[in-house]
């Protein structure tokens, strides 16, 4: 009848709320998020794996894979829809799967049901059993008291004679899986705040003695004033530093030198040092005498085309009107010296100055090899190689959703502790009275399979067993294996 | 200082030794004595065997009790081996993948000898000693340039979180494996019913606890690693191969604790998680050897 | 307990004693194999590399002497010079960090030079023309030597890093080893006072 009225109830609701409902099951079950988890699993080793010669090696192998490997490696996993879309379904699967389940963890931590069975004291794997000749009502009275004694709390129902006790500790460590699924999820809202109000400059080079904006729509901008670094012995580098200077609209804010693992970090901005190398100083002036363009072009960022040993470096110079290619020794001449067409010896950069503008003062492109110090003519221009100096590989960082993740990361620690190591620990029993006037009281963790619950019953008996001063029968159904037969008993009462 | 790093390999070299013949004691333990007998027919052409009958007895326990001293000798002469290379290099040797395995291995040794002491179970050391035995070989087999201490490289400069991070994952690595060894004990103990093997509901508990102690390791892993990239590299995750591996492994040990405590998986189910877990927490490991990325320092 | 492990209480337990004079023992005959062991498979010059392995000579050495050529080809040996403050320079013109500092250098010897050090730039790894041509277009002035193949220097003075600076008082005592560009002698007055001090 009950199930009648319950299929009638469900028939005559809209179909919205069918949809809902069972949308709301769908990311309720936890086969599904286990699912999801799994599928996530896979996708996190397919994009784990793309950053290996794993899947080159299967494809050589088995060669009729390589066009899966070649796609394989061509998939940037973590960026794409597919995956974003999982972290999505995973993110409200948890929030729903989590809400779900807040009425039962609360109602086993405020009301949880005392009253239990003969039966499953009978089948607990483990059990207490305590006879005295008190009543039942005082010999309640005196095993709540003496359970609480071990930081437990005990309740009691009377029903039909009998006694139901109840008794547990460390309830509200069940409420640890919510920061823990809390903090889940925002470690992903941190990262789409990071990502949709933050920015990261991968490879900000600035030579030294160069300014250059910072861009990102901020009025900043940044000089380096000086970079160095230090080798061991063994020529391997030690540390290396810039010192810089910040400044907003030309005017200096602030200095402070930065070296790898020690960023700096201006208001919500930070500095990080990320590497350094080889830079040229080029000087560009007019027939006038006026400097048009003096800055360090950082080499190494491009590569010469003829000679990928060859830094260059490819800068559009608006204010004389030209492009410039500039492009150094050869880093390591003795290998591969066929690759080396232009021959430079140190001391000398290779130049390619193409015109830039309808204005430009010159018609068509022109290839010189510049000598340090000396100006060369170009059309109404002088181009001079000025000297070689180092420049520094900065990032610069906008990460709005650290703060986030610093809290989620709080929450997801305190909740994992808090499950693990406060695990709510849960004991039914039952007082009956016996026929001599007397009473006796069964006693069994909710602990099945569980050989640690199993070890904290025997150390709450044993505290028990002190403090009310009477023996405890304790009964150890020990379980075969699986599918085995039946259970093998033996009773030990303890001394 | 030199005599110190040379001291310093002579205590592994102890180590190595005192873990081969640790596992080889527990191995012993754990099989059980094996009697072979041989039924012979007698023919004029001489003697053949006609049939033969194995039986397993259970082995004395003070073998057991004698890998178990062995171990702890493993221990102390691993743990000095770490001391005088951190006297001698001035910080906690976890630089290059030499320094890494050897602290690897007092992690190890010293996460499995409590769990031993606590469930008063020696058999797991039938698969954990091996282990440790085998990371033993691996480390012989290392280059010799990696003996030496060699300065860090500015990258990793930062030496209090540098321990941090890769202490906790020495103690994730070595928990995992100790839920391993649990876990194969569990599939061996209730696919032979061995008698003399702890009880599959201990087993699993083991393997669930030592989880409960590496799936906050690893998780405090990957936070802190963040928080060290963030400072280093500023950005708290970058899809780096070995912060994704380690994520895998991660995902891996979430999907053993959902179903185990949301929907009572216990047993097989549990343990071939924990089987393959591992393998995934090995793959993180070694997973220097396989890509490059930020975590390519001190691999290989 | 007795659930677990059945066979633990059916063993018998020898005394302590005995046991802990057994386990010390195996202690023991563990450390001497082991030593044996190591010994024989020569792993006895384990410790000399890496941060031990010392290359150049330290702080407070007396500097080594050694003997190459100049430009021209004519013996220089660094005793030569001994009883004057010396700031030996190795250096080489295909090498960009070198490049780099070159102006410095030659800055910071203009600074130092009424107080009367010598700088002594030794070009490794390459032919004395290049080197040569190199000092003279940016305008050395302090005197170039050529070690093409290290021959004369690597014995005293290997190089894993090039440029490599040493500061050497007048006594021939190593003051300062600088594997990296002293440049800021040349832009920071505090920098170069500090380092003129070790001119003794």
């Amino acid at each position: 009848m009950a199930q009648a009225t319950a299929g009638q109830r469900i028939a005559s609701r809209n179909p919205l709320e069918i949809v809902i409902d069972r949308t709301w099951r769908f990311f309720c079950s936890v086969r599904v998020a286990m699912a999801e988890i799994a599928l996530l699993a896979v996708l996190v080793l397919i994009g784990t794996l793309r950053g290996s010669s794993v899947p080159d090696s299967i494809a050589v192998l088995l060669p009729f894979t390589r066009p899966v490997v070649d796609a394989w490696y061509a998939w940037d996993v973590f960026h794409s829809l597919p995956f974003m879309g999982l972290l999505t379904v995973i993110s409200v699967a948890i929030a729903i799967c989590t809400i779900n389940r807040v009425p039962g963890i609360w109602a086993s931590i405020a009301h949880p049901t005392i009253a239990t069975t003969h039966g499953f004291l009978r089948n607990a794997e483990r059990s207490g059993e305590i006879t005295s000749p008190l009543s039942p009502a005082a010999l309640a009275t005196q095993s709540r008291a003496a359970i609480a004694k071990s930081g437990y709390r005990a309740l009691a129902d009377e029903r039909q004679r009998e006694i139901h006790l109840y008794a547990d500790r460390f309830r509200y460590a069940r409420l640890g899986t919510f920061p823990f699924h809390l903090a889940l999820i925002l470690i992903l809202v941190g990262g789409i705040v990071s990502a949709r109000w933050g920015f990261r400059e991968m490879e900000f080079m600035l030579a030294e003695g160069s300014q250059r904006a910072v861009g990102y729509g901020t009025d900043l901008s940044v000089r380096l004033n000086d970079f160095s670094e230090t080798y061991t012995e063994q020529g391997i580098a030690a540390d290396y530093h810039s010192d810089f200077t910040l400044l907003r609209d030309g005017e200096p804010l602030e200095s402070a030198i930065i070296s790898p693992n020690h960023p700096f970090t201006h208001g919500d901005m930070t500095f990080y040092q990320s590497g350094f190398g080889q830079a040229v100083v080029m000087q560009i002036t007019d027939v006038a005498g006026n400097v048009r363009f003096e800055d360090a072009l950082p080499l190494g960022q491009f590569r010469s085309a003829d000679n990928p040993e060859a830094p260059a470096a490819v800068i559009d110079v608006p204010t004389a009107g030209v492009s410039m290619t500039v492009i150094a020794p050869d880093e390591n001449p003795r290998s591969q010296p066929e690759l080396d067409q232009l021959n430079l010896r140190s001391g000398q950069m290779y130049l390619l100055l193409r015109p830039l503008g309808p204005s430009s003062p010159i018609a068509e492109p022109l290839a010189i090899t510049l000598n340090q110090g000396t100006p060369v003519p170009a059309g109404d221009l002088s181009i001079t190689f000025l000297r070689e100096t180092r420049f520094s590989a900065l990032q610069i960082a906008r990460n709005p959703g650290i703060s986030i993740f610093y809290a989620a990361s709080f929450l997801l620690v305190a909740g994992l502790a808090v499950t693990f190591y406060f695990p709510h620990r849960r004991i039914r029993g039952i007082v009956s009275p016996t026929p001599g006037g007397g009473s006796k009281l069964v006693l069994a963790p909710m602990a099945r399979r569980d050989w640690s619950g199993q070890q904290a019953f025997d150390r709450l008996l044993n505290n028990l067993e002190t403090s009310l001063g009477a023996p405890i029968a304790r009964i150890d159904r020990v379980t075969e294996p699986p599918a085995g037969a039946a259970g093998r008993q033996h009773v030990a009462t303890s001394p | 200082m030199d005599a110190l790093v040379r001291f310093s390999f002579y205590c592994f070299t102890a180590a190595s030794i005192a873990m081969v013949t640790s596992a080889i004691c527990y191995i012993a333990y754990a099989v059980g004595r094996v009697q072979v007998r041989q039924a012979r027919l007698q023919t004029s052409a001489g003697t053949a065997f006609v049939g033969h009958d194995t039986r397993f007895t259970p082995q004395s326990v003070a073998v057991a009790r004698f890998g178990t001293m062995l171990a702890w000798f493993a221990l102390a002469f691993q743990a000095l081996s770490v001391l005088l290379r951190t006297i001698a290099a001035g910080r906690v040797p976890l630089a290059n993948m030499y320094e890494f395995s050897s602290t690897f291995l007092v992690v190890l040794l010293v996460m499995y000898l409590v769990f031993e002491r606590t469930y008063g179970v020696r058999q797991l050391g039938a698969i954990v000693l091996p282990l440790a035995a085998g990371m033993a070989a691996y480390i012989w087999l290392l280059p010799a340039a990696m003996r030496e201490i060699d300065p860090l490289i500015p990258a990793l400069q930062s030496i209090t979180i540098m321990t941090i991070h890769v202490g906790l994952a020495l103690l994730a690595y070595s928990t995992f494996a100790v839920a391993f060894a649990a876990a194969a004990l569990f599939l061996v103990a209730t696919h032979w019913r061995v008698a003399w093997l702890p009880s599959p509901d201990l087993l699993d508990d083991f393997g669930f606890r030592a989880v409960t102690i590496g799936f906050p390791a690893l998780s405090l892993v990957l936070i802190v690693g963040s928080i060290w990239a963030h400072q280093a590299w500023g950005a708290y995750w970058s899809w780096d191969p070995k912060e994704t591996a380690a994520l895998f492994t991660w995902l891996i040990y979430a999907v053993y604790l959902h179903t185990r405590t949301l929907r009572g998986w216990r047993g097989n189910r549990g343990a071939w998680i924990l089987v393959f877990g591992f393998a995934a927490a090995i793959f993180t490991y070694y997973g220097n050897y396989f890509f490059g990325g930020l975590h390519a320092y001190g691999g290989v | 307990m007795s659930a677990i492990d059945p066979t633990h209480a059916s063993t018998t337990t020898p005394g302590r004693l005995p046991r802990v004079a057994a386990g010390l023992a195996i202690a023991v005959a563990l450390a001497a194999v082991a030593w044996i062991v190591s010994e024989r498979a020569g792993l006895g010059s384990i410790g000399q590399g890496g941060i031990n392995q010392h290359l150049l000579p330290k702080v407070g050495d007396v500097a080594p002497d050694f003997k190459t050529a100049d430009l021209f080809g004519n013996p220089v040996r660094l005793s030569q010079v001994r009883g004057q403050p010396v700031w030996l320079m190795f250096w080489g013109s295909w090498c960009p960090p070198c490049r780099v500092e070159f102006p410095e250098v030659q800055r910071a010897y203009e600074r130092l030079e009424p107080d009367g050090p010598r700088l002594l730039g030794v070009s490794v790894r390459e032919s004395p023309l290049d080197a040569a041509s190199y000092a003279a277009q940016n305008g050395a002035t302090w005197l170039v030597l050529s070690d093409p193949t290290e021959a004369d220097t690597d014995t005293a003075y290997p190089l894993y890093n090039v440029p490599t600076h040493l500061f050497i008082d007048a006594d021939g005592i190593v003051r300062s080893v600088d594997v990296d560009s002293p440049r800021n002698l040349a832009r920071s007055p505090s920098a170069s006072r500090r380092k003129l001090k070790t001119f003794g």
